[in-house]
């Protein structure tokens, strides 16, 4: 369990986060989503105690971060894979880890082989690793302590479809258990795929928040049917506000079942009816075009 | 490996193996997902073996990763090298030098501690400042966000660390000595006049402790060693040159301070012994108390 209530981090007249509360749950993936630079590694930072906060408060397990006792047996973080001596072998980081947790080679070993790294693998030297092997190393150093919470940076960045993927099992399987993972991401499309529960944040503020499902849904489907125009008419009139979409059809605030009974009872041909998960998709397009980078 | 008993989490529950005896490593799955699940039971929560929860991250273990840290990359180990080889060298030379009489003890020990006063520093330096410029620290003070418990057992590894090898260049030098009269065909005397061992040995503390105050001051490795260098060179140079400050060196000037402790004949005064004091506070305690400071508070990024 995390808890993040009115968390601030003002550097001067730069506010970096903007008082964000959001609660991450066990049991959960809670995906921490938006465009480089909307505040998120500061938020996660603030999280562990590495960032003092302008104000608000972030608890994990009922306390702050610098309350826990031995925070590694509780709290795997990995902030930034990247963060490693280039000079230490895979096997080196898991072993400094497993020995400040108190835990033995054989860990070590559980570890390598859960977060996909060959003992030979191991054997290099981090400054040799492709970027998804310091992940797949950064995660592996989190899982070490056998924690109950996951706070990972940007965790998927460099994962190639097929290590996306495995994450997504790792950390299903993880939140399965009882778990609480908040792992932080600028491309919704990874983030989609592997959490349950979504935060949104742009410019250091919460734009959004919830299940993937409700933020999904809230954008309403996407329909189509062979008679076009009787269609909108019938949407309209039914105060579904049909919006015309380019490629065809209609998006309309409504869930499936709505409007399949509304084509039956108007004898009409449905040929397309789909969740329109663009919502999320333009709300994030909008967050990051804001930008001026983006937009320059 | 460790026989404490501070990994046992009450959260694993009686029928569950602790971290190490999970060998799949994928934990202890569904019997332990209620109590995760609730999100109310922490560990510190419960009864019983709480308390070991509570205590914390065993200062012994942190001690440990920090002396490991220093030998388990090319740097430290590369570093260690290089002393080990200059304290042979130094060693060889003092032995070529005083090859037709057979090279004293005190001359040998004198001789060989004296690359270790300029490269142990840098060992200090290292510990303190390397993962601010390696970013490992963001892992380091996240393992124990107490940030000074981490920089007391960087100094204690530093420390050990050097105390190591003042002590196995005490033997190479006793080793040097038997093997040079040996050849010379003289007798063996390791007679060391007691103020020599507590000289040397004070002398390299301070210079270990010196290395680990300008690293946590100025958490740059570059930077720091460069500083560790330079400025009591140029603090020679002003006393040398200000009149004032010449007849005082003594009081400012590590490097003057230091002399008496690696004489042989004389047994340094009471007066020599406060003037290392007093500027210890100027080149060690203060930098160190302005570093620790910096490190609690540094953002960490």
């Amino acid at each position: 369990m995390i808890e993040i209530e009115n968390l601030t981090k003002r550097y001067g007249a730069f506010t970096a986060v903007d008082d964000i509360s959001f609660t991450a749950r066990p049991g959960r993936v809670t995906g921490f989503l938006g465009p480089n630079g909307a505040g998120k590694s500061t938020a996660m930072r603030m999280m562990c105690g590495l960032t003092p906060a302008t104000s608000g408060s972030a608890r994990i397990l009922g306390r702050p971060y610098a309350a826990l006792p031995n925070p590694t047996r509780h709290v795997g973080v990995m902030l930034d894979a990247g963060a490693q001596h280039a000079g230490r072998t895979g096997r080196e980081v898991l072993t400094l880890a497993a020995i400040l947790v108190g835990a033995g080679r054989d860990r070590v070993d559980a570890v390598l082989e859960r977060v996909g790294l060959t003992s030979r693998e191991a054997e290099r030297r981090v400054g040799n690793y492709s970027l998804g092997m310091r992940q797949r190393l950064g995660l592996g150093a989190a899982l070490v302590g056998d924690p109950r919470v996951l706070i990972l940076d940007e965790p998927a960045n460099g994962l190639d479809p097929g290590g996306i993927h495995w994450m997504r099992g790792l950390l299903r399987d993880y939140a399965g258990e009882g778990g609480t993972v908040l792992l932080s991401s600028h491309l919704l499309s990874e983030v989609e795929l592997i959490a349950q529960d979504l935060v949104l944040i742009g410019r250091g503020r919460i734009v959004a928040q919830g299940t993937k499902e409700e933020l999904l849904t809230d954008a309403g489907v996407v329909v189509d049917a062979t008679d076009r125009a009787r269609l909108g008419t019938v949407l309209d009139q039914a105060g579904l506000q049909p919006v015309p979409r380019p490629e065809g059809g209609f998006t309309a605030q409504a869930d499936p079942a709505q409007i399949g009974s509304l084509a039956l009872r108007e004898q009409l041909v449905i040929t397309s009816l789909a969740p329109a998960g663009g919502g999320l998709e333009q709300m994030f397009l909008t967050l990051t075009a804001d930008d001026a980078r983006e937009a320059a | 490996m460790s026989t404490d008993t501070t990994h046992l989490d009450p959260s694993h529950g009686a029928g569950g193996p602790g971290p190490e005896g999970s060998a799949d490593g994928t934990g202890q799955g569904a019997a332990r997902g209620d109590d995760r699940a609730s999100g109310t039971a922490y560990p510190w929560d419960q009864g019983g073996g709480s308390r070991a929860d509570e205590r914390g991250l065993p200062f012994t273990r942190l001690l440990r990763t920090e002396l490991r840290k220093t030998v388990d990359t090319r740097g430290g180990r590369w570093l260690l090298v290089v002393i080990a080889a200059l304290t042979v060298l130094a060693t060889g030379l003092a032995m070529w030098l005083g090859r037709d009489a057979g090279a004293t003890y005190p001359t040998l020990l004198t001789t060989a501690v004296l690359p270790q006063a300029v490269l142990l520093p840098v060992l200090g330096i290292l510990t303190a400042a390397s993962e601010w410029s390696q970013r490992t620290a963001l892992v380091t003070f996240t393992q124990e966000p107490r940030r000074l418990r981490v920089m007391a057992a960087k100094t204690l590894a530093a420390l050990g660390l050097g105390l190591l090898v003042v002590a196995l260049t005490l033997g190479l030098a006793a080793l040097a000595h038997v093997a040079s009269v040996s050849l010379a065909g003289g007798d063996v005397d390791l007679s060391v006049p007691w103020h020599l061992y507590v000289g040397v040995v004070a002398l390299q503390v301070v210079y270990v402790l010196m290395g680990v105050a300008f690293g946590a001051l100025l958490l740059n490795v570059p930077l720091a060693i460069a500083a560790f260098f330079a400025l009591p060179v140029l603090i020679s140079l002003a006393t040398m040159s200000i009149g004032w400050l010449g007849e005082r060196s003594g009081w400012i000037d590590p490097n003057v301070a230091a002399v008496p402790f690696t004489a042989v004949d004389q047994a340094p005064t009471t007066e020599q012994w406060q003037q290392l004091g007093v500027t210890t506070v100027w080149w060690v305690l203060i930098p160190l108390a302005l570093g620790l400071w910096r490190v609690a508070r540094r953002e960490v990024k």
